[in-house]
């Protein structure tokens, strides 16, 4: 049943965001095309300003896109599990476990696909406008080649390695792709305890747990950003890569602790409007 | 007869302004196959609940629901075919998006039954489900319940939001569709409509049974309908 949960709460979501990204990439050609025209470097008056105008409008139209895709999530998970469409999602023959673990995979997954398509918009924007905006590919290739010695010399006097920080980037990125997905279908949840007003509930409950699991992490890291002050790279290296490691199990327990609350919601204390 | 289903000594309470309400206390009644039951009941009476706690939209304070044997879950949502009082589709999907969607989760959906129901009432399964009426909507969610081939029906007034000339096709729909094997359990304030098609009546008023008869022991006992009998034990 998980695996059909799942195919249809694709199909319920994919279209949305699929048209903001198809957008997003619309708006970065036309976007970079604007940018390498010929109008540019002539002279005319208040050329620069407009020339940042298209940009400051594009990396708006890049935020706009990920936060209305975000809203969206949002608002899809409310409708489809608490508004009366609702009914049907729990009268289905279906555990309340594999609903939220859908709907939270389905939000992570979303996510995923939304990131790369902004930076597919952003790379698309660079590569057709990049000239007129001073960059020069070659310039960008030989910087990246020099981040990468620089690093392998800072990384090979200090513990840990480069490679244990690329992954733990990139597991911290998993986990908060994941932690997201709860946070969200959490918070709505948590709404739902109120007798009225429950989409205010729901904002009410995101806004305090965002700022109890924040300000847990903030505190835990404290000790660990004090040792990236030290002037030392391997000292400051081992602090950074101990408050990113802090600050992914706080974000791992501050998941389970969200998704077991909310599955004790969803079984025990179900009340649709 | 098989009790299909039996609720035993079920509390259920909320709490408002900081007291605590009581929609069920030592709630006790049992449904046996092959019957069309009744439910019915003024405004508040507690008939909604009772049928969210059967369905497991709501969670019982105390005492217990059995339903085929088991407590609400996913084997008594396997059998259970319910029709809420709310439209539950999904309003941006098609007639055949919604047919598809029961068949892959209800084993017991009959799709060829449905498409026959749905050509008989000239609905169009390619139509997005925006595009169609109230009622229509309320006609598809009904054919799709019908089409199951389920141990119980619970339908929550099911012609409440359609014409009456609609209404008798539905009411002929819950007859020709429900099973000897299964219990129908209806709840409707349109008692005249349903009447004909009753077997038995629960009366619930302030959550606890008032009555439970068969309609034809109703109507000897009383010499009223059960709309007139209705009315004279709920009178303002």
């Amino acid at each position: 049943m998980l695996g059909k949960l799942m195919k249809h709460e694709w199909l319920r979501m994919w279209k949305v965001p699929t048209l903001l990204l198809v957008f997003l990439n619309i708006m970065a050609i036309i976007a970079g095309m604007t940018t390498s025209t010929r109008v540019w470097g002539i002279g005319v008056v208040g050329e620069n300003f407009f020339r940042e105008l298209i940009m400051v409008l594009f990396i708006a139209g890049v935020i706009g896109v990920a936060f209305s895709a975000y809203v969206y999530f949002a608002v899809n998970f409310y409708k489809s599990t608490y508004s009366d469409e609702g009914y049907l999602l729990h009268t289905l023959p279906v555990t309340p476990r594999q609903i939220l673990i859908t709907k939270t995979v389905m939000i992570a997954l979303w996510q995923v696909i939304v990131f790369v398509g902004v930076i597919s918009a952003l790379f698309l924007w660079l590569v057709i406008g990049g000239k007129n905006l001073g960059l020069n590919w070659q310039e960008v290739v030989v910087g990246i080649s020099l981040l990468k010695t620089e690093l392998k010399a800072v990384f090979a006097e200090s513990y840990p390695s480069v490679e244990a920080v690329i992954i733990l980037m990139l597991l911290q990125s998993l986990v908060s792709v994941i932690y997201t997905g709860v946070f969200l279908t959490s918070s709505i949840t948590f709404g739902q305890l109120a007798k009225k007003h429950r989409i205010g509930a729901a904002i009410l409950a995101g806004v305090a747990s965002n700022v109890v699991i924040s300000s847990v992490v903030s505190f835990c890291q404290i000790p660990f950003f004090a040792g990236t002050l030290v002037d030392s790279t391997t000292m400051g290296i081992q602090s950074f890569f101990l408050s990113i490691l802090v600050g992914m199990i706080i974000q791992i327990l501050a998941t389970v602790l969200l998704y077991m609350i909310s599955e004790y919601i969803l079984t025990k204390k179900l009340n649709l409007e | 007869m098989e009790d299909l289903i039996v609720i035993k000594d079920l509390s259920y309470t909320y709490h408002s302004y900081r007291k605590e309400n009581y929609v069920f206390d030592e709630f006790n009644i049992s449904f046996t196959k092959g019957k069309v039951v009744g439910l019915l009941g003024p405004n508040g009476s507690g008939k909604s609940t009772l049928i969210k706690l059967m369905n497991g939209l709501l969670s019982p304070t105390k005492g217990e629901i059995l339903i085929h044997g088991h407590k609400p879950g996913v084997e008594t949502k396997a059998v259970v075919s319910y029709l809420p009082e709310r439209t539950y589709l999904q309003a941006g999907k098609t007639v055949k998006q919604m047919l598809d969607y029961f068949e892959d989760f209800y084993q017991d959906f009959d799709k060829g039954r449905a498409r026959q129901m749905l050509q008989n009432l000239g609905i169009d399964e390619k139509a997005p489900l925006k595009t169609l009426s109230k009622g229509t909507r309320e006609k598809v969610q009904l054919i799709l319940v019908m089409s199951r081939r389920a141990l119980v029906y619970i339908l929550d007034e099911p012609i409440a939001g359609v014409d009456p000339a609609a209404r008798d096709y539905i009411i002929r729909t819950i007859i020709q569709n429900y099973n000897e094997e299964a219990v129908v359990l209806l709840a409707t304030h349109l008692i005249t409509d349903v009447e004909s098609i009753l077997d038995e009546v629960v009366f619930i008023k302030n959550g606890k049974v008032i009555l439970q008869s068969s309609v034809d022991e109703v109507r000897e006992t009383h010499h009223k309908s059960i709309d007139a009998y209705f009315r004279e034990v709920f009178a303002c």
